[in-house]
Parts: C-alpha cells; structure tokens; sequence
C-alpha cells in the first residue's frame, strides 16, 4: 500500500499548520507555500496517473479494514477533480501574492486557503459518508474566513448567506446519515451501496436520497437553491471567487455524481427527470440572471449558475456519454471560469470597481489582458478553438443519443444568450471608449494566472481528445460502481 | 424514550424552523443552533435499541449493546456545529456594529 493517496490531503494541511507557526517570517513562508503549492499539484498529477495505470485505489487511515475504518479512495473521478483543483489553486495561490497588497492580509490568507485546499482534496477522496461531511465542514470554515476576511460590507452580507447556506446544509447532511445509518448500519459508501439492496423499496431510502440532491444541490448551486451563489462569489476576494466557482460548486456536482452512480444505483431512474428539469430550469435562470446584470463579477456569478446547469444536465441523462460529457464541462468550466474571476479582479485592481458602465479602453490600456479576456469569454461562450466548444458539443452529442431533445434544445437557446452577455461585456471592457476615472495600473504579474487559464482553455481545445477519452473512462468506471466495491471491500 | 424522542426531534425542528425564517440575525443563530441539535438527536437516535446498556466491554452479554458509532459521530458533529455557530455569532456582532441593525433584511452591502 502506497501512501501516495494521502498525501493530496496531508500535505496541505501540514503546510497550513507550518504556515500559520511561520507568521512573522515573510520569506520562509513565501518559500513554504511555493514549494508545497508545487508539490501539491505534482502529487496529484501524478496520483492521477497511477490511478490510470493501475485501477482504483484505495488508503486504509490508521490500517483499519474497511468498513470499519475510514477508507480513501482514489478512481479516475477522484483523480480528474484532484488535480482541477490543484491547477485553480495553484493559479489562485500565485494571484493572491499581487493581489493581497498588505502583509498581515497574506498571514491569514495563506494558511486558511491550505485548509481549504485540504479539505477539498479530502472530499474528492473520501469514501466515507460521514467523512465527507466532516470535509465538507473543513472546506466551508476556511470559506466563511475566507470569505469575510477583508470586512468588506458587501462580505458580510455574503457571509451571512453562505454560513445559512452551510449550516442549513449540514443539518440535512445529518440527518440524511442518520437515517442511512439506522437502515444499513454503515456509513462506507462502498458497503452502502451492497447493505442499501435489500432495502431499495423502503420509503426511507428515497427521502434520503431526496434530502442528499438538496444538500448537494444547495452546495452546487441547482436551481431552487442558488439563491446565495451570485452575492457570495461576486463580493469574495478575488483568488477565492475564482476557487469558489472553478472548484468548490463542482464538490457539489461530484458528491451528487458520486452518491447516485455507487449508492442509489436503482435510483436512478425514478430521480432522472426531477434532476433533469432542475437542471433546465438552472441553465435558463442563470443565463436569464447574467444578461440583466450590469457587474463584471455578478455576471460571472450567474454565469456559472447556468453552467452548472449545464453540467447537471450531463449528469441526469445518466448514460456513460452525458457523464463524461458532464466531466469534461466541468474541468473545462472550471479553468475557464477560474481564469475569466482573475480577469476581473485585475479589472477591480485598476478601477476599484467591477462595474461594466466604468471600464473601457482596455485594448488600449493592455493589449495583453484583451487578448486573455478574449480567449476566456471565447472558451465559456463555445467557439471552436477553445475547449468551450468540445464542452458543449459532448453535452449535446450525449443528449441527442440519449433521446433527450426538449432539454438539449433548452440548452442550446440558453448558449446563445452565454454568447451574447459575455461578447457584449467583453466589447463593452475592451473596445467601449472610456475616459473618466483615473486608473491605477495593477502590476502585471496578476496577467500570468490569468494567462495561464486561458492557454490551458486553448490547449484543452486542441488536445482535447486524450481529455476527453479519459473522462469517458471515468464515466465507463461510474457506471460499474462493482469496481469500486471490489476495490474497497475486497472481491467477495 | 422511543416516543420521547421523536417527539423532541419534531420540536426542535419546529422551532428552529420558525426562528430561522425571522428576522433578527440572533434569532437566526439561535435557530441554527436548535436545527443542527435536532440533526444530532436524530444520529444519536439512528443507534438506539430502546433498552439497550453502555456499550462497554465486560457488560452483561445477554442484553443488547448501544451501537456507539453514532455516538462518536454526534460528538464530532457537535463540535463542528459550535465552531460554525461561532463564527456566525461573531459575524452576527459585525453586522451590528457595521450596519447598526440586528435586522437581516438591512444588510445590503451591495445594492440599494
């Protein structure tokens, strides 16, 4: 047994703890957070491939068998998620050097950004129920600091809905363990998914299931729930907006993919169009919302309200291509979108506002950022080149061999207004002439994440056929959750 | 206690759904705090036999245990929702000394 597994959890953690006995010495945790941010990333990365070259693997914490102990498990899912994460946080981490002027914003910063690191990581590892809970805990504490660390007031009233949100959706995850729990007397989701057979009829089991789309919906954002999405990821410091929509609404998406394709395989059926109709309604609302907004952020808010729509409707066609066609949009979304947040961050260093009406002239003013701007709103908006293209053209492929017709033709009416918002603010920023306001220019080392982002969203344009064979593979590994319970429980 | 309880798990969620749905930010907090004690009666519930003794070794074999997980679990669940609780009162006395109001629709920061 490797311990390779654990370290995608452990070494973020570790770091944040180191971080935060480092406070007083700039120069040893600048070093710190670039050699374990690296180390992190090439720890995944090559988690991922292993994951490829030798099946599903699994991590005994503390060496007891499951299901007794709490295992780890890494498949291609796990693995895919992983290292998305740890390119937006690489990304975020080196943003947040620029983009936090002041010292004592970057002690506190560093060391909870790790802990939410580590507990995403965590979440996309676990194969326990209730672990996930606990990492999901993780995961929204370093939020919530996160979050209203700068005092802004328009943080506090995100604050305020994200900490409802969080605690409202842990009191549901509770009692939804609870009840599993004293039906099948497990909490391993591998052993869940054998001991819940016998019991697939019992009322109890689809009101679980119903109160975890909620608690995952809730956290991804689906449609009668995505109330706190669009203040929360607007007012967030910069580098945390970009995690928030790139990583952490996708946690969301993956718990759900992950409960329903080991847990409630026989579910699926009965939920198929309840989460299908959701998702429409969440691509429309969304779109809806970000053609009326007149804020950068906002609109990129709401943007991703409809994108994850988009991403849930993949998932509810409950075939091996929507999956992987949902897998696909969500890494592609996810650097794409975590790119376009940094943009707009530079945009909110020059002017202090995000206001579309304020800014102006940008092709002007750097020729650079127009140009990586460009290729982001490009990418989200489905031109060619970029990977937004083949995102959407697997969605609609999956949907048209699945029979789906009405919600792909919803989808594709909701692309044109995708287009339409995100081309208008782009010449509205880039091309509009815009005189007033002084502007302060941001330095320049805040372009290169954003460039980075905007180079993988072309590259995962050209090459996308390795992308997407491998998200296919995952998807095939989704629906024969047997792999995943021989891996874990042993061949029986 | 098996109607006790479930008796108790209904108050509690009724009225911290009540006191969530208010609008004093206090309220708010507190009815968080009863939701997430509900959720916790609720797992402690999920081991119990009814008359079942302490799950420690070296009991009577001949009458059943208390499952302890479940117990184990709550605690860990009760810590996390202190922390969280916390942390939303403090943000609670921020609200307060920013915007001079414990009233939860007044808390715009960004329109209007």
């Amino acid at each position: 047994m490797t311990h390779l597994l654990v370290l995608p959890f452990i070494l973020p953690l570790g770091t944040a703890i180191l971080l935060l006995l480092l406070r007083p010495y700039k120069l040893a945790r600048c070093v710190t957070i670039c050699i374990s941010g690296l180390m992190t990333l090439w720890v995944n990365i090559s988690l991922l491939f292993s994951i490829q070259d030798h099946g599903i693997q699994i991590y005994r914490l503390g060496g007891w068998a499951p299901p007794f102990g709490i295992v780890l498990v890494g498949d291609l899912l796990s693995g895919l998620m992983i290292v998305l994460g740890s390119i937006i946080s690489v990304c975020a981490l080196f943003y947040s050097f620029d983009y936090l002027e002041q010292d004592d914003q970057q002690q506190i910063f560093h060391p909870l950004f790790f802990f939410l690191w580590a507990g995403t990581n965590g979440a996309f590892l676990t194969g326990d129920l209730f672990n996930l809970f606990v990492m999901f805990e993780i995961m929204l504490m370093s939020v919530y600091a996160l979050l209203t660390m700068l005092g802004d007031k328009k943080q506090i009233e995100g604050g305020i809905k994200l900490i409802s949100m969080g605690l409202l959706s842990s009191v549901m995850f509770l009692t939804a363990v609870g009840g599993i729990y004293a039906l099948c007397g497990t909490l391993n989701m591998a052993d869940l998914a054998v001991k819940i057979k016998p019991h697939i009829d019992h009322p109890l089991v689809s009101a679980v299931a119903m109160l975890l789309i909620a608690v995952f919906g809730l956290k991804a954002a689906m449609m009668p729930m995505h109330f706190w999405l669009p203040d929360v990821h607007s007012s967030a410091p910069t580098p945390i907006s970009a995690m928030l929509s790139g990583i952490l609404i996708k946690v969301g998406v993956y718990a759900l993919i992950r409960v329903f394709c080991l847990i409630f395989v026989d579910l699926q059926d009965y939920f198929q169009v309840f989460i299908i109709t959701l998702a429409c309604i969440t691509m429309f609302v969304g779109g809806m919302g970000a053609v009326a907004q007149g804020d950068f952020k906002r609109q990129l808010a709401y943007s991703s309200v409809s994108q994850v729509g988009y991403i849930l409707l993949g998932v509810g066609f409950f075939t091996v291509g929507g999956m992987g066609a949902a897998l696909f949009y969500t890494i592609s979304h996810g650097i794409i979108k975590s790119g376009l947040f940094m943009a707009a961050g530079f945009l909110k260093k020059m002017r202090g506002t995000t206001e579309l009406a304020r800014h102006g002239s940008m092709i002007k003013i750097s020729p650079v950022f127009s140009l990586f701007l460009l290729i982001g709103v490009a990418a989200l908006g489905g031109i060619p080149p970029a990977s937004g293209f083949f995102m959407k053209f697997q969605l609609v492929k999956a949907g048209f061999e699945g029979g789906f017709y009405l919600p792909i033709a919803i989808a594709l009416v909701v692309s044109l207004f995708t287009l339409f918002y995100l081309f208008k603010s782009w010449q509205q920023i880039c091309c509009m002439e815009q005189e007033e306001a002084p502007i302060k220019m941001p330095s320049r080392n805040l372009l290169i994440p954003v460039g980075i982002l905007a180079l993988l969203a072309l590259a995962l344009g050209f090459g996308a056929s390795p992308v997407i064979d491998l998200t296919q593979a995952a998807a095939e590994q989704l629906f024969a959750p047997e792999q995943y319970i021989t891996a874990v429980l042993g061949a029986r | 206690m098996k109607i006790l309880l479930p008796m108790v798990i209904g108050v509690l969620f009724a009225s911290g759904t009540y006191l969530i749905l208010q609008k004093n930010i206090l309220k708010l907090v507190l009815g968080f705090s009863l939701l997430g004690h509900a959720a916790n009666v609720i797992l402690i519930t999920s081991g119990w036999i009814g008359d079942g003794q302490v799950p420690i070794l070296g009991g009577d074999a001949r009458v059943p245990f208390v499952d302890p997980i479940p117990q184990a679990l709550v605690l860990t669940a009760i810590v996390i929702g202190f922390a969280a609780t916390a942390f939303l009162l403090v943000l609670a006395l921020r609200v307060y000394r920013d915007f001079h109001t414990s009233n939860i629709d007044e808390v715009r920061g960004s329109r209007g």
